[in-house]
């Protein structure tokens, strides 16, 4: 992969003169020498995970097989897996994610709006304070944050990591968001307001649409990172039952001290990943937009 | 607001507005400082607290020792700083940031050129592709990981063994903390290109066309045209990115939890794993927020650089 990737450059310098005519529809040596890099890319990123699903589809038997393609397919582990508390933990992990994704959501675009749309008093405090929240780590922070919610007594280590998730991925929320309405000029929404829509009418068939990229961005940063999240969760979830723990803890069940259940190991992470790839499918145009409206304009 | 606003209007209108709608703001404001403040804020001040408190060892200092452990000033950091193991992980932590971060940047740099280059119909391959590596869950592309390298079933021992002269057969990756890292740098870096890569191909597809074309015509080479022309333009951009992947990579956590299976030797310690087991582990709570707090001062730096330069794109806005 290195040696594929890091040719890139080299290789355009060396053909560079040649390949002027590149305008042309003609089929280059070059075009085609990149067109197989791309391939070649592609699989090398692809392959790892269509291993993992051909081993969850494998009979435990044919494990040790060398062929690439199983003998039979056997899809006992993706049934059986419903029997081994994996539903309460996936129930959880979504509980953790959406709830998370939710609320970062519901806070920071009012936020976000209005530093984007008006000066005021304390607005350079305010975006100093969410860029260096964006900076802190979980990980640094850790014994705080069991110390916290062991003083907040939550009812549920749910609840804790809903608002852990959301607190951790608040400050990407704001600050791509606030990029993202300074973006859309005022003039729009007091265009349709002169036309006799309210404010809020405004915000909702003009702003909040033109927006949407970056309100997409910002749930799908947060929902993997909360779906993802594994110290925090691995820590406030220490005594809990094993049905309140979200996947990324629950998943060790499968991994013993001596041995590991392969099978159900990839056949709950392949589960695991859909909800993720569901999402991504849903909005996907949306995300590649978004990521550079911070950065560059 | 009122709907007189016109167009024109709007920049004397606003102030007025501003200044009446202060309690608006706040309101709209607060939420988001709220739990801010108190999913970061609290934590912060409480390890710092407790790293400057005395170590009040076990599970009933965790729940009980409510503001009464007596400070013992820097005691808990002279310890921590005198102790060789700390600066063994703060020595691989940063050789592995590093790595990781060097070759993430190189290999997204390079896809995103190649994606740039290539005919519509590999680019949206491509771009599938990384959409969905870049969706998959690190603990997810971990355990793949940790199964190709494993020492009976991997398909890398049997491809390796295929090479003649190499035999690989049943060769363990993970006895060799070395080697062991290798694998994890494989997975992190598996995992962080697809973001890079797609970032930065947004930002090449943004760079003027005229400034390219002007650079040829004046006989730039393809290799100048890059770092004259290409890379001042991403600047930023890839600032942004080594930043976070800094921060990210320097704290890494779980791909090396689960290539360990929850239990990871001393040679595979970086500071988030050595902080974790030291701390909540072990029940060492002080010495747990004495490192994170050590860790908070090693982002510090990083974390000027990074908002000096959002500042500063912000104003360029």
């Amino acid at each position: 992969m290195a040696t594929v990737v890091t040719d890139a450059p080299p290789a355009s310098h060396r053909r560079g003169a040649t390949a002027r005519a590149r305008s042309g529809r003609r089929l280059t040596p070059r075009k085609v020498v990149l067109a197989l890099a791309a391939y070649a890319i592609a699989m090398i990123f692809v392959l790892p995970y269509a291993e993992m699903i051909i081993a969850a589809l494998r009979p435990p038997r044919e494990l040790l097989d060398r062929g690439y393609l199983p003998k039979h397919v056997d899809w006992s582990n993706f049934t059986s897996i419903w029997k081994t508390g994996f539903k309460d933990n996936l129930g959880a992990s979504l509980k953790v994610a959406g709830g998370g994704t939710l609320l970062v959501l519901l806070v920071a675009m009012p936020a976000a709006y209005y530093t984007a749309r008006r000066r005021f008093r304390g607005r350079a405090a305010f975006l100093l304070l969410v860029l260096a929240t964006q900076m802190f780590q979980p990980a640094a922070m850790l014994v705080g944050i069991q110390r916290e919610f062991i003083s907040f007594n939550l009812p549920s280590p749910l609840l804790s990591l809903i608002l852990v998730n959301a607190g951790f991925n608040l400050a990407f929320a704001v600050w791509i968001l606030n990029a993202y309405f300074s973006s859309i000029p005022a003039e729009l929404e007091e265009a349709a307001m002169v036309d006799g829509t309210s404010r809020l009418g405004a915000l909702g068939r003009i702003t909040l649409p033109l927006a949407l990229p970056g309100i997409v961005t910002a749930l799908i940063f947060t929902f993997i990172g909360a779906w993802n999240e594994l110290l925090v969760a691995l820590t406030l979830t220490l005594g809990a039952p094993d049905r309140q723990r979200p996947l990324t803890v629950g998943i060790n069940n499968y991994i013993g001290q001596y041995s590991i259940d392969w099978g159900h190991l990839f056949a709950g992470s392949v589960i695991a990943t859909l909800p993720v790839i569901a999402l991504f499918a849903l909005i996907e145009g949306k995300v590649v937009g978004g990521l550079t409206a911070g950065s560059i304009k | 607001m009122t709907a007189t606003g016109t167009s024109t209007g709007r920049r004397v209108v606003s102030p007025r507005i501003g200044r009446r709608g202060s309690g608006l703001a706040y309101l709209l404001i607060l939420p988001a400082v709220v739990v801010l403040v108190g999913v970061t804020g609290w934590p912060l001040y409480k390890i710092i607290m407790l790293s400057l408190q005395r170590q009040d060892s076990g599970k009933f200092a965790l729940f009980h020792s409510a503001g009464t452990t007596p400070f013992v000033g820097l005691r808990n950091f002279t310890r921590v700083l005198s102790d060789s193991a700390f600066w063994t992980v703060l020595e691989r932590t940063l050789v592995f940031t590093v790595l990781n971060v060097g070759l993430s940047l190189a290999l997204g740099m390079g896809v995103a050129l190649l994606l740039n280059r290539v005919s519509k119909w590999a680019r949206v391959i491509l771009v599938a592709v990384l959409l969905f590596v870049w969706a998959v869950p690190s603990t997810v592309s971990t355990q793949i990981f940790y199964w190709l390298f494993s020492n009976q079933y991997g398909v890398v021992n049997w491809l390796l063994d295929r090479v003649p002269g190499v035999h690989m057969r049943g060769h363990d990756w993970f006895a060799d903390p070395h080697q062991g890292l290798a694998v994890v740098t494989a997975v992190v870096v598996w995992g962080a290109v697809p973001l890079i890569a797609i970032s930065l191909h947004a930002g090449i597809t943004q760079i003027p066309r005229d400034v390219l074309e002007a650079a040829r015509v004046d006989g730039a080479s393809p290799w100048q045209a890059f770092t004259r022309v290409t890379l001042p333009f991403l600047r930023p951009l890839l600032i942004i990115l080594m930043t976070l992947s800094v921060i990210w990579d320097f704290g890494v956590f779980n791909q090396i939890w689960f290539m360990r299976n929850g239990h990871p030797e001393p040679g595979y310690q970086t500071v988030g794993i050595y902080m974790y087991s030291e701390g909540v582990g072990s029940s060492h709570y002080n010495t747990g927020a004495t490192i994170g707090v050590l860790m908070m001062v090693c982002l510090l730096g990083v974390m000027v650089f990074y908002i000096r330069q959002l500042f500063r794109i912000g104003d360029a806005e």
